[in-house]
Parts: C-alpha cells; sequence; structure tokens
C-alpha cells in the first residue's frame, strides 16, 4: 500500500501541525486562596489600610463562588467587607474635623467606591481622583468607579472593563469615566473594543468634540489624542459607525481617520501587522488583547489585498485642518 | 476543454480587474519589528498602504521561456538524443475570489487559474523535424484554496484539470485528467534572518485518455476481418485501460529564498515526488523523482521580470512502461503580469 511509503517523508508535518495544540489550564484551589486573601485583608484592616483590605476581601468572595459549602466563609467574608467600610468612614470623617480639608469634604472614602470598571490588567503608577478619596492603583484593587478621573504616570498601564466597553491605555494618559457606556479622554493613547452590548452606542468625548460608536458585532480601534485636541482612530477588529456632527463613517480594520474640529479626515490604510507589531499598548502588558486572533487574521487578510507600500508614515494633527505624514528614507523603507 | 472556447475565455479576462499572487507568504511578520526602528514611538508605527478595492481580484501573466535540455527524450538508452532545447510560451489569468475569515484563527483565500502553454521542442531544429512529435499545447484549470492557520501552517485544497493536445496533429487531444490535492506548507524563520519553507502534498489524479475502442477504431475492420478484435479488445481492456495513469501521488519539497536586494532573489531548491500507480499494466509501478534546482530572479519592473533556472532531475521507477533517466536543464525565462 502507497500510504506505508510516505509516513515517514510527510506525516511528520501533520505532527507538527496538530503539535501546540493542546493546552493545559493550571488547578486553582480556592478554598486556599480564599483564606489567604481573607488573611491578607485581616493584616491590612490591622493596619488601617483600608482599600487594600476590601480588594483583599472582594478578591476572596470571587474564590468563594466556587466553594458552594463554605457558606461561612461567605458571610466572614461579606462581614469584613462592611466593617472595614464603615471604620473607614469613621476614620475618614475623624479626619476631616481634624484638618478640614477643602477637597475631602467633597468625596467618599474609597472603600466606597463602586465596581462599574473592572481592572483587568495594570502596571506603574496609576492614579485615581474625583467622586471618593484619591487613590494610587495596586495590584490588589479590582475595580474603579463609574465619575473616577484616571491619570497614569509614564511607563504605567491599564486595562479596564465595563459591561459596555474594555480600555486599554499606557502611560502619560488621563481620562475621566463618565459612565458604563462612555469616556472622556484627554490625553494619550488607546485600545478601545466594545460591542457585548448592542445598545446603547459607545460615546467618546475628546478635547474639541465627541463622537458617538456604534456596530452591529464586536468591534476594536486604536485611539490617539493629537495636538491639536482631536483624535485618530485606527480600525482593528470589527466594522463600527462612527457618528460625528450630521456625518456618519465606518471604520474597517486597517483604515485610519482623524477626527478634526469639523469633521472626519479623509480614511487612509495604514499596515496593521507593522502596527500591531511596534505599538507597545499590545505589547506592554503581559496579557495580549482582547481579540488579539481576530486582529492576527485581519492582518492576515489585509496582507493579502495589500497592493503597494508607500514610503510614508501617519504623523501627528497639530493644527485644526491637516495632519502629518512623514516621508521614509530609503534605508528606512521597504517597497 | 476546446481550444476555441479557451482562448477567448483568456481575451474576455483581459478586460476584467484581477490580482496575481493571492496566497499569502505566512511570515509577513518576519522584519516587522526591524522595519519599525526608524519612526518607533509608543502608538506604533503607521505605515501607509494601498489596498484592493474589490473582493475579486484579477491578473494576467504572459510568460516565454527558452531552455537547454541534455536529455530531451527523457530515458538512458545510450543511443538517445543529447542537448537539446525547447520553447515555451504561456499565458495565465488568475482570479483572486476574495478573503473570508474562518472562526477566529484561520483565513482562506481561493483563488482561481487558466493556463495555456505551447511547448516547441527542438526549435533550432538540431535533430530535423524528428522532435516535433513532442510539440504540445497544455491547458491547465485550477482552483486552489489555501486556509491560512495558527503557528504560520498554510493548508491548501486544490484541484487542477489539465488537457495536453497536439496541435501540430488537428489538436488532437492526448488525455485529460483531474487531480485533486493536499497541500501543507511552513516557513521556518532562521536565526540569520533567513526562511525555510517546507512544503508535503498529496494528491491523487484521476486520468482519462483514448479507450482501446478508440484506439482500434482505425484499423477495426482489418482487425475483425482477422478475427482478432475482440480478443485484442478484452486485452487492452485490461493492460490499458483509458484511466492508465491514474495514481496517488506525495511530495516533499525544500526552498530557500535569498533576497539579494529589491531586485535580485536567488532560490535553491529540492523536492522529492513519488507516484503510485494503480490501473491495468501500470497497476505496482512506482516512480520516484528527485530534483535539485536554483533559480536567479530579477524584477527589472513592476511588470517584468527575468529568471534564470537551473534543475536536475533524476527519475527511478520498477515499472517497463516507462524509463529511468537523468537530465539537467537550464535556461532563461521573461515574465510580463500586470494586476487589474
Amino acid at each position: 500500500m502507497p500510504v506505508a511509503g510516505i509516513s515517514l517523508s510527510s506525516l511528520l508535518f501533520l505532527f507538527l501541525f496538530s503539535f501546540g495544540c493542546l493546552k493545559v489550564n493550571p488547578v486553582i484551589n480556592h478554598y486556599s486562596e480564599a483564606t489567604s486573601l481573607l488573611k491578607k485583608g485581616d493584616q491590612s484592616l490591622a493596619q488601617d489600610r483600608y482599600n487594600d483590605a476590601i480588594a483583599s476581601y472582594k478578591k476572596a468572595l470571587i474564590h468563594s463562588r466556587n466553594l458552594p459549602h463554605e457558606a461561612d466563609l461567605i458571610q466572614k467574608l461579606k462581614s469584613r467587607i462592611k466593617k472595614t467600610k464603615a471604620k473607614s468612614l469613621v476614620d475618614h470623617y475623624q479626619s476631616i474635623q481634624e484638618d478640614n480639608h477643602s477637597e475631602k469634604n467633597r468625596v467618599l472614602p474609597a472603600t466606597f467606591e463602586t465596581n462599574e470598571f473592572k481592572v483587568l490588567q495594570s502596571f506603574g503608577e496609576i492614579h485615581l481622583s474625583r467622586i471618593w478619596s484619591s487613590k494610587k492603583i495596586t495590584e490588589l484593587d479590582g475595580y474603579i468607579g463609574m465619575g473616577r478621573k484616571v491619570t497614569l504616570q509614564q511607563d504605567s498601564g491599564l486595562e479596564i472593563q465595563s459591561s459596555h466597553f474594555l480600555l486599554r491605555t499606557i502611560g502619560p494618559a488621563g481620562f475621566s469615566l463618565d459612565s458604563n457606556a462612555s469616556v472622556f479622554i484627554t490625553s494619550g493613547i488607546y485600545f478601545i473594543s466594545g460591542g457585548f452590548n448592542t445598545r446603547p452606542p459607545l460615546f467618546i468625548e475628546f478635547p474639541i468634540g465627541k463622537t458617538s460608536i456604534k456596530s452591529q458585532g464586536l468591534f476594536a480601534f486604536f485611539l490617539e489624542i493629537t495636538t491639536n485636541g482631536g483624535c485618530k482612530l485606527i480600525g482593528l477588529v470589527g466594522e463600527p459607525y462612527l457618528a460625528l456632527q450630521n456625518q456618519k463613517i465606518q471604520l474597517k480594520p486597517g483604515e485610519l481617520i482623524f477626527v478634526m474640529s469639523d469633521g472626519f479626515s479623509r480614511k487612509m490604510n495604514i499596515e496593521l501587522s507593522t502596527f500591531i507589531a511596534t505599538s507597545h499598548l499590545m505589547a506592554d502588558f503581559h496579557e495580549p488583547p482582547i481579540f488579539s486572533s481576530k486582529m492576527r487574521q485581519n492582518t492576515l487578510i489585509q496582507a493579502i489585498r495589500t497592493k503597494r507600500h508607500f514610503r510614508a508614515m501617519v504623523g501627528d494633527a497639530k493644527n485644526e485642518k491637516d495632519f502629518e505624514i512623514k516621508i521614509l528614507e530609503d534605508d528606512q523603507s521597504k517597497e | 476543454m476546446n481550444l476555441k472556447y479557451f482562448s477567448f475565455f483568456l481575451v474576455c479576462s483581459a478586460v476584467l480587474h484581477a490580482e496575481s499572487n493571492s496566497t499569502l507568504p505566512s511570515d509577513f511578520f518576519a522584519g516587522a519589528l526591524a522595519d519599525a526602528t526608524a519612526f518607533s514611538d509608543e502608538a506604533g508605527k503607521q505605515r501607509l498602504i494601498d489596498v484592493k478595492s474589490t473582493a475579486l481580484t484579477p491578473a494576467l501573466a504572459f510568460g516565454s521561456s527558452f531552455k537547454y535540455i541534455n536529455n530531451p527524450e527523457k530515458n538512458s538508452l545510450i543511443s538517445r538524443k543529447r542537448d537539446g532545447s525547447a520553447l515555451d510560451v504561456s499565458l495565465t489569468f488568475t482570479m483572486g475570489l476574495g478573503e473570508y475569515s474562518l472562526f477566529d484563527f484561520a483565513v482562506c483565500a481561493p483563488s482561481l487559474m487558466l493556463m495555456h502553454m505551447r511547448t516547441y521542442n527542438d526549435p533550432n531544429k538540431d535533430f530535423g523535424e524528428e522532435m516535433e512529435a513532442y510539440d504540445v499545447d497544455v491547458q491547465i484549470a485550477g482552483l486552489s484554496l489555501p486556509f491560512v492557520l495558527p503557528h504560520d501552517f498554510t493548508v491548501t485544497l486544490g484541484n487542477t484539470y489539465v488537457v495536453p493536445s497536439q496541435f501540430r496533429n488537428g489538436g488532437n487531444i492526448l488525455s485529460y485528467s483531474n487531480t485533486p490535492s493536499l497541500t501543507i506548507a511552513r516557513p521556518i524563520a532562521l536565526p540569520n534572518g533567513g526562511v525555510l519553507a517546507l512544503t508535503s502534498g498529496f494528491s491523487y489524479t484521476f486520468s482519462e485518455g483514448d479507450s482501446p475502442t478508440e484506439l482500434l477504431s482505425a484499423s477495426e475492420q482489418i482487425l475483425k476481418q482477422s478475427g482478432i478484435y475482440d480478443s485484442l479488445l478484452s486485452s487492452m481492456l485490461v493492460n490499458n485501460p483509458a484511466n492508465l495513469q491514474n495514481g496517488f501521488g506525495h511530495n516533499l519539497g525544500l526552498s530557500y529564498p535569498m533576497t539579494i536586494n529589491d531586485q535580485l532573489t536567488f532560490t535553491p531548491t529540492a523536492n522529492y515526488s513519488k507516484m503510485y500507480y494503480d490501473k491495468g499494466s501500470n497497476d505496482g509501478r512506482r516512480d520516484t523523482t528527485y530534483v535539485l534546482g536554483v533559480t536567479a530572479s530579477y524584477n527589472l519592473f513592476e511588470w517584468m521580470s527575468v529568471t534564470g533556472l537551473a534543475n536536475y532531475t533524476s527519475k527511478e521507477t520498477n515499472g517497463n512502461l516507462s524509463p529511468e533517466f537523468k537530465d539537467f536543464v537550464g535556461g532563461i525565462t521573461f515574465g510580463f503580469n500586470h494586476s487589474f
């Protein structure tokens, strides 16, 4: 039979092909994780580090949901959270009386912060202000409340998710979480994805305007605040519609558009493979961005569809009417 | 396939819109980081490109090659002809049929190919008109479904329909063959920045040549009068059926493209293929072919290239109907292409 003759030379390929498809998930001991976090929370509470204590207890609660027979542990954790919040509130108002600080008078303690935005990944110096007392995001923080103003220092990064959208950014950057479906961005570069819930549309406000984003399916795009206060958008996944004043435009993967004071600029196409490979938004985080496999798929499709490369790169928009194009020198570009 | 209709189709194709190479070099990420250092910033390098605006992407290519052939009759007889030549001309139409995403991890970019190639053996007339018997037209229609998968694998399902015919004999069609195939390819990035392309494929050829009845039709009356027609026919049905060339094949290929500069590329190649025939007197025959080659391709313009080639071929077989041989071929090809 001929099949016997092909086994050595060719079936090796099939073996290599199937290799790597196996994925082993690590086993988590939820009970020991929960009790460990409970102890950690108790230590933080004893040192009056209320935010850390709350974060530990909440993480322990997540683990305890996998332990249906540990009702006592769940009850204990909920009780600890209430106790910590009460203690922090008393401490907060005692300190107001002591220094009569004007800003502190207007805000609640951070232990009362709501949990509309889940922190998926973070690193570096990240400051939260408004609504609740200021704090830095630490490794333990699991949530950010709606209404917070977030400021990222250089060499920091944050990825958060609400029920409507996901936002990933690296510092320096600043933005405010106006609602779970809108964000006011003042500076920085962002990876934003959504479409988890088709209603309502996602609203993005920037220094000189506001645009709404609506999509029938999942979407993701890159956003950068430009020097003129507008923004630059690059489609990565899906085909969302952007609306600004009376204009509506569709953003497909690989398409770049500037949002200027008087509307959208003309569309351009940029090379996704190079963009994704060189963007710190993609590489600086421990976990890859959501839809990374879909993005790779879109880069493959774009590479097939590419007719030619120009010796030019898109830059910033520094005034109200036009944007920069940088010309590549011969030795910096391959045709 | 009728030559007249095929030619008409090729002419019609020329006015459509197209693209030549719709399959993806799946190592396209290679070098992206190195290219990006010049204007690197945190956002990422945003290089402008031009993309096709339509889903259907046609292209037309014309090529002509002149080749020196050491063993023009492809046999190992002492008395064989040596040092021959051949001239090929070909016209190829390809049509990219769009790009389709499959789940979240694969891309399929189907394409259609139609080719007409004419081969003139011994254009210098070194052997008089003797080699004209081998002059042939070949029409090929192919459908290819490449699936670009994770880990740089590309699996291609394809079918090729081939019709050789004798243009010096009123377009007499020699045979038809359909060859469905499955090919797996993977580029391997090397530490020096080069890419080694490894390909393995499987195929089965369904052939259809002249039937024994058709072969005997010219002398049917004489044979019937002699009383040997029926016995001869039944013998031929067993030993030389119309699908005599049916067979299972597989191949393993290796190539190492070396880009010297923007215009010049050297590509050494090695290929091993085996064919297992399973019909008539060919049943049990196994042909093994080894090919070592090198090409040097120079792009004069975006639409024109010149390619030099040299191949050494060695064929081994256990059959009696086809001889073993060794051959060296060297030549030059001029290629012209246009994507609409």
